[in-house]
């Protein structure tokens, strides 16, 4: 059905394993130091409500987290629920943060961002 | 019903002509993916106007789309063609939440199914026609297989299998599920917008391609509003340029077409999504200079309110417009819209902006004029302002403003000179102002200028200018007027400033014209009880508080006379009067502190003590006149007093007796 208008394939989707939890992409489409550290990440290809998504921040040594529930929109995940760690539990500097997915039946983690923390 | 542009008229041609087929928006007013911007797609007030079509209208739009349906391309019994408009469905029950609840039961044909569901969510009709579009091509399809029905709204559905066809899960499948829970996450994400990406007010990095090993990288976009948000949110990839540059066709590995088919569609069918609002004087202008056509291009923002005066503003790719009640709706761009936000503003010296930009001036300049002033610009000195009613301005307008000898201005009117005075540099010069002074101009680098430049400006000795620069002196000179003095040029000697008694008194010889010609020096002070002198081309002129000012003749007897004497500083101190002629045989006279000075060409210069006894002898002969004639000595010591020797003879003072003896010869 070629009308000369060029459409997106449809969202490529994510099969569930057979066994265990099959790999998805999770992509930070937002991070910021300057109030404590927000972050908020997308995870394509599925569209559920009961993952969970966890931000983990890391400078020196020091590990802080922060979880929240993943919200399912059209054919993607958002993570953006509660994915937020504020300033006193932090030092200033720069800090490596990452986004991890994980639901029954799928889970990813996305690449590393840095923020400043002022 | 809005008026729609674009198809207001074809809906009153179509209600003439049931039978004609309105085609496509012509070329000239498509939607062009290069106007489309990446931060404002689509306006607020056009998301979210529920009652933007009736489902009268949205049947009559779906029969316009697909004239005729082609149930012959069946591919069997599996899977027969109903187009959309053809195409009926029954809701299913909804309870109030996000959206308002829908009664379920009802068969309704799509047009009505869609305008149900538009009013319960309260999202735009048009919004959800493009979204059935871009996401399954469900509007102009002749002959649609049934699974985009299934997935009609691309919702939940992202398991594709064999040919296309969609396993939605079960909740979300179907025309009506497929259409009500898109619209209710549009409304999701206005209402929630803290679980999702994308937001209001902040900026993403925002993918080009969901295949990440194509490396096609993010996208920075700084989100206006609500409703472009949702479009993100409902599909996460941004346009590239090799999209935005293809019309409807494909771009390169790196594109992405659902949110430039959105763009694309909604402008060819119901007018561009992020136009300006109808009827506000922002949108008026707009569409007066020519809409997305026009200089100011598309919108990159809504309409903003609450500026000053209940003032709106809109921001476009190629300007910005500014309305107030007062001045009406007028736009601004480039180096004058910079210079003018410098200023702050509406809020700053010059208010809105009451005329569009003028073209066509000296040196390919412009103007644009705002409530209480003008912004002019050439590429020369950039975009530079004048206050209207000003001193400054004003003199600029009686020179002949850009085209007279000051050109354009260079920088703006700068205050807080001395006697809260200001200034502003042309191009050929320098506008000083004050309220004792009035306005006048010194010319750029003049010699003028840099004497007065030299005197520290307003706040040397001169102070303000009180006339601009004035020619036709002899030999082509020049001069200008000052509060405190004059300056006066020419090209054998340059620029002088002459204050005070020294300037009147050089005023009264005849200035440049009299025996002294220009100066040649600027006063020179620190003399004798306070004095000073200058010189000028034929002379000097010497001023204390006693003698005042008065002059000598370089090269005169008299002057010589004076300076062997050791000038101010001997016998004869200042000059009292100038040096007077007219006298017997072509002599001149020159009275001083302390004498006078006499001189004829068979003399000499010689002079006789104020007041002493020789002098008032000489006096009661008739001075030069008398026997005596001219003196052909000064006064000399002598045996018990002194002697001064005449042409006619002899002046003797004894100091016994303080008398004098006359011995003519």
């Amino acid at each position: 059905m070629d009308d000369g208008v060029a459409v997106d394939p449809p969202s490529t989707p994510v099969p569930p394993a057979e066994k265990g939890q099959a790999d998805v992409s999770v992509v930070i489409t937002s991070a910021s130091g300057a109030d404590g550290i927000s972050v908020v990440a997308l995870v394509e290809g599925i569209a559920e409500d009961d993952g969970l998504c966890t931000l983990t921040a890391d400078s020196s040594g020091i590990e802080v987290v922060a979880s929240g529930p993943g919200h399912g929109s059209v054919s993607s995940v958002s993570c953006a629920d509660g994915l937020e760690i504020p300033l006193d539990q932090l030092h200033s500097g720069d800090w490596s943060v990452t986004v991890s997915y994980e639901s029954d039946a799928y889970a990813g983690v996305s690449a590393a961002v840095s923020v400043e923390v002022a | 019903m809005r008026r729609h542009r674009g198809i207001a008229a074809a809906v009153a041609v179509v209600a003439m002509l049931a039978a004609v087929v309105v085609g496509e928006a012509s070329a000239a007013n498509a939607a062009r993916g290069t106007d489309f911007v990446p931060g404002y797609i689509v306006s607020d007030a056009e998301f979210f106007d529920s009652s933007a079509m009736t489902s009268a209208q949205i049947q009559e739009f779906l029969q316009r789309r697909v004239p005729t349906c082609r149930p012959d391309l069946s591919t069997g019994p599996s899977d027969p063609i109903v187009c959309l408009k053809d195409y009926r469905s029954t809701t299913v029950t909804k309870a109030a939440g996000l959206c308002q609840a829908i009664e379920g039961g009802r068969s309704l044909s799509a047009a009505e199914l869609i305008d149900v569901v538009a009013r319960a969510c309260g999202i735009s009709q048009e919004v959800l026609l493009v979204t059935l579009q871009k996401e399954t091509s469900l509007v102009t399809l002749n002959a649609p297989s049934q699974w985009r029905y299934q997935r009609a709204m691309g919702y939940a559905c992202p398991d594709t299998g064999p040919g296309g066809s969609a396993q939605c899960s079960a909740d979300y499948e179907g025309f009506f599920n497929q259409v009500y829970f898109a619209a209710r996450q549009y409304r999701n994400y206005v209402s929630n917008p803290q679980f999702f990406n994308f937001r209001a007010g902040q900026t993403s990095q925002i993918q080009l391609h969901n295949n990440a090993s194509r490396n096609c990288g993010t996208r920075s976009v700084a989100i206006v509003n609500a409703a472009t948000a949702a479009l993100y949110n409902y599909t996460p990839y941004v346009p590239n340029a090799a999209s935005l540059n293809a019309g409807y066709g494909s771009g390169d590995t790196c594109s992405t077409y659902g949110n430039r088919n959105f763009y694309l569609f909604y402008g060819d069918w119901f007018g561009l999504p992020n136009r300006p609002s109808d009827g506000s004087g922002v949108g008026n202008l707009w569409l007066a200079l020519g809409g997305e056509n026009g200089w100011l291009g598309a919108p990159r923002s809504p309409e903003y309110s609450g500026l000053r005066d209940g003032g709106t503003w809109q921001q476009f790719t190629g300007g910005m417009a500014h309305w107030s009640a007062a001045s009406g709706a007028w736009a601004t761009r480039g180096s004058i819209a910079s210079a003018w936000n410098a200023t702050g503003s509406e809020n700053g010296p010059l208010g809105f902006p009451t005329s569009n930009e003028h073209t066509g001036f000296r040196d390919g300049g412009t103007w644009q004029q705002f409530q209480r002033g003008k912004i002019h610009w050439s590429n020369a000195t950039g975009a530079q302002w004048t206050l209207d009613g000003s001193g400054v301005q004003g003199l600029w307008a009686r020179t002949g403003w850009e085209n007279g000898a000051l050109g354009y201005p260079a920088t703006q009117e700068y205050g807080g000179l001395r006697n809260g005075g200001v200034w502003q540099r042309f191009q050929g010069g320098t506008i000083h102002w004050s309220a004792a002074s009035g306005a006048h101009w010194t010319k750029s680098n003049s010699s003028i200028q840099n004497a007065w430049a030299a005197q520290g400006w307003e706040n040397g000795v001169l102070g303000y200018p009180t006339s601009d620069e004035l020619g036709g002196l002899r030999g082509a000179g020049a001069w200008q007027q000052f509060q405190g003095g004059m300056v006066h040029w020419s090209a054998a000697t340059g620029a002088w400033v002459t204050t005070g008694s020294i300037a009147s008194t050089w005023g009264a010889s005849g200035s440049e014209n009299g025996p002294l010609g220009y100066p040649t020096s600027n006063a020179n002070t620190g003399f004798r009880d306070g004095g000073s002198w200058q010189q000028f081309q034929g002379g000097k002129i010497h001023w204390s508080n006693a003698s005042g000012a008065n002059w000598t003749l370089d090269g005169s007897g008299v002057q010589g006379l004076w300076a062997r004497t050791g000038w101010e500083n001997g016998p004869l101190g200042y000059p009292t009067t100038q040096e007077y002629g007219g006298l017997r045989e072509g002599g001149v006279w020159q009275r001083f502190q302390g004498g006078t000075v006499h001189w004829s060409a068979t003399s000499g210069a010689h002079w006789t003590k104020a007041g002493s006894s020789i002098q008032n002898a000489w006096a009661a002969r008739g001075w030069e006149n008398g026997a005596l004639g001219y003196p052909t000595t000064d006064e000399q010591p002598v045996t018990g007093g002194t002697e001064q020797r005449f042409q006619g003879g002899t002046i003797r003072w004894t100091a016994a007796t303080n008398s004098v003896q006359v011995t003519l010869r």
